[in-house]
């Protein structure tokens, strides 16, 4: 049996080889586009390259996760490639600025709270953070920052004013600083190996 | 709790700003490849240390039992008994069978019975037992597709045997590769097919049907938070915890990789060596892990035998491969291309160190 538009995602749900396939076929000029949009600024061909290829393998091992048709399954796809893309960003540009951004903190100068919290990269202690606030400022926080958003670009697809993106956007910051303090995080702060 | 991906799959996200980018036929062809490689890379390698391993078993047999064909003594194999310890290595499987749930389901498609014998769940791998009856010839080393799924199951192996004539028995292990413990799962197996002669891309498969549908509770299990480090050259080995279950028990472990060797070597890999503090030395099951391959911050995480109830520590030596990959050619600046594969027996760079011991007392 071959993978079709009709099949493709159940098959990709158990594991088929061809599944993934069909997906890479179909969807490597979506992705390829991403991708290259987000890390082509530093110039590395090979950065872009493991990036797209890592995009896929995590469609193939979180597929289970996956819920929807074929025009969910796209836009799920374009959110885990921004998603990949942005954390590759992060973590090549942080090798550079890590250690700047580490002093900075012990003189406890300004810092934000999702960046604080992206430097430990701990993701699931900001998601942890995040089960908290209600489902539509969550969605905010995780285009914010997982997909790098800007509040026009989520006041497009929430539908709402910029205005009040920025407004939860202030909230659930507030929030998760609260609630970061009560559960005393700082020692998962991460200053330690690089 | 949700993970990232489940966030993002109800973004429900405005895909039309996206844009797409010319790709080359040959520019699919590399990311299939790329990605086969990965995600048959530890299929492949268990698979042959399988083979390894069934081949001393049966050299083992051959001297044990003088006058008895293979025959006889595989027929006392399927049915009466231990389908497990057949496929034991060195010992992980001993006591799978006395804690396993006995299922006994016959399922018929195509001319082919296959039965589940057994099946058992650790809280982190489903490990599943069974034998094939055909009334044709399936080969030496058939291979069945379609793995058992279940929430969160993600990477799988077949390991199948011929035993005789048209008669085969298997076992296949699936891992969740994620940090939760899951107290039960639901397992749907549906096998769509038998390749004979075992799995290659373009094989001859005897479709079929078998459905299998069974709920599995965890064995009782004690995990005991570890959390301790050892570093050594730019490496950090750390245990987090340690679960012991009726038949066996996990480690849990990371690595973290410092910038210099990750922009120095290719592929970092952290494995470890366990024994006890009475001598015993414990072989394991590799259950693949999870992390950044950017940086090679993975969590891994292992099964080994049953622990001998006299122990009071395991000793946890952690070993470091550094590895490089092929070289394709030089490019016209001078500069180096590099494969994103190592082949086996490669003569690219390797290095391998151990680093300090780390001692756990076994809390009893």
């Amino acid at each position: 049996m071959r993978s079709t538009e009709k099949n493709f995602i159940k098959r990709l749900k158990r594991q088929k080889e061809d599944a993934l396939e069909y997906t890479v076929d179909e969807y490597l000029p979506l992705v390829k586009g991403i991708v290259y949009k987000v890390l082509h600024p530093l110039e590395n061909p090979g950065l872009i390259e493991e990036c797209i290829n890592d995009v896929f393998l995590t469609i193939w091992n979180h597929a289970s996760k996956f819920e929807g048709d074929t025009t969910d399954f796209r836009k799920w796809l374009c959110a885990v490639t921004k998603f990949k893309a942005i954390d590759t960003y992060r973590k090549t540009i942080k090798r550079v600025e890590v250690e700047m951004v580490a002093d900075d903190l012990e003189v406890g100068s300004t810092h934000s709270v999702e960046n604080e919290i992206l430097i430990t990269e701990n993701k699931n202690e900001l998601l942890k953070l995040m089960s908290g606030l209600e489902v539509m400022d969550r969605d905010i926080m995780v285009m914010k920052f997982f997909l790098d958003m800007t509040s026009e670009d989520i006041a497009m697809n929430i539908g709402l004013t910029k205005a009040a993106v920025d407004n939860r956007i202030y909230r659930g910051k507030k929030r998760l600083q609260q609630q970061r303090s009560n559960r005393n995080l700082g020692g998962a702060l991460h200053e330690g190996y690089l | 709790m949700k993970d990232i991906y489940e966030h993002l799959n109800h973004l429900n996200l405005d895909d039309e700003v996206f844009e797409e980018m010319e790709v080359s036929e040959f520019e699919k062809t590399k990311v299939k490849r790329a990605l086969k490689r990965r995600i048959t890379k530890s299929k492949q390698k268990k698979w042959k240390k399988t083979l390894m391993a069934a081949a001393i078993a049966v050299s083992l047999t051959s001297t044990a039992l003088v006058g008895l064909s293979f025959s006889a003594y595989a027929e006392e194999i399927p049915f009466l008994g231990n389908v497990f310890k057949y496929f034991n290595k060195d010992g992980v499987y001993d006591n799978y069978e006395e804690n396993a749930n006995e299922l006994n389901v016959t399922e018929e498609s195509n001319g082919i019975k296959i039965t589940v014998n057994n099946a058992i769940f650790d809280g982190k791998s489903v490990v599943v037992t069974y034998t094939i009856e055909s009334d044709k010839d399936l080969g030496e080393s058939a291979w069945i597709t379609g793995i058992p799924m279940y929430e969160g199951g993600a990477g799988g192996y077949h390991e199948i045997t011929k035993i005789e004539e048209n008669k085969y028995i298997g076992m296949t292990t699936v891992t969740h590769p994620n940090d939760i413990e899951l107290s039960e799962v639901n397992v749907d197996w549906v096998l769509e097919g038998i390749m004979p002669n075992g799995y290659s891309e373009d094989a001859e498969v005897i479709e079929g049907e078998w459905k299998f549908h069974f709920d599995l509770v965890a064995v009782d299990s004690k995990t005991q938070l570890v959390d301790q480090s050892v570093e050594g050259n730019g490496i950090i080995a750390s245990i987090e915890k340690v679960t012991f279950t009726p038949m066996s028990f996990l480690i849990y472990f990371e690595q973290m990789v410092s910038r210099d060797i990750v922009t120095q070597w290719d592929y970092v890999r952290v494995d470890i060596e366990v024994k006890d503090n009475l001598g015993n030395v414990y072989i394991n099951q590799d259950n693949g892990g999870y992390g950044s391959y950017s940086s090679y911050d993975l969590s891994w995480s292992k099964t080994f035998g049953k622990l001998d109830p006299e122990a009071t520590q395991l000793i946890v030596t952690p070993v470091v491969e550094l590895s490089d990959n092929e070289t394709l050619g030089y490019g016209e600046n001078g500069r180096r291309i590099k494969a994103n594969y190592r082949l086996e027996n490669s003569k690219a760079d390797i290095e391998k160190f151990e680093l300090n011991e780390i001692i756990i007392g076994i809390e009893k």
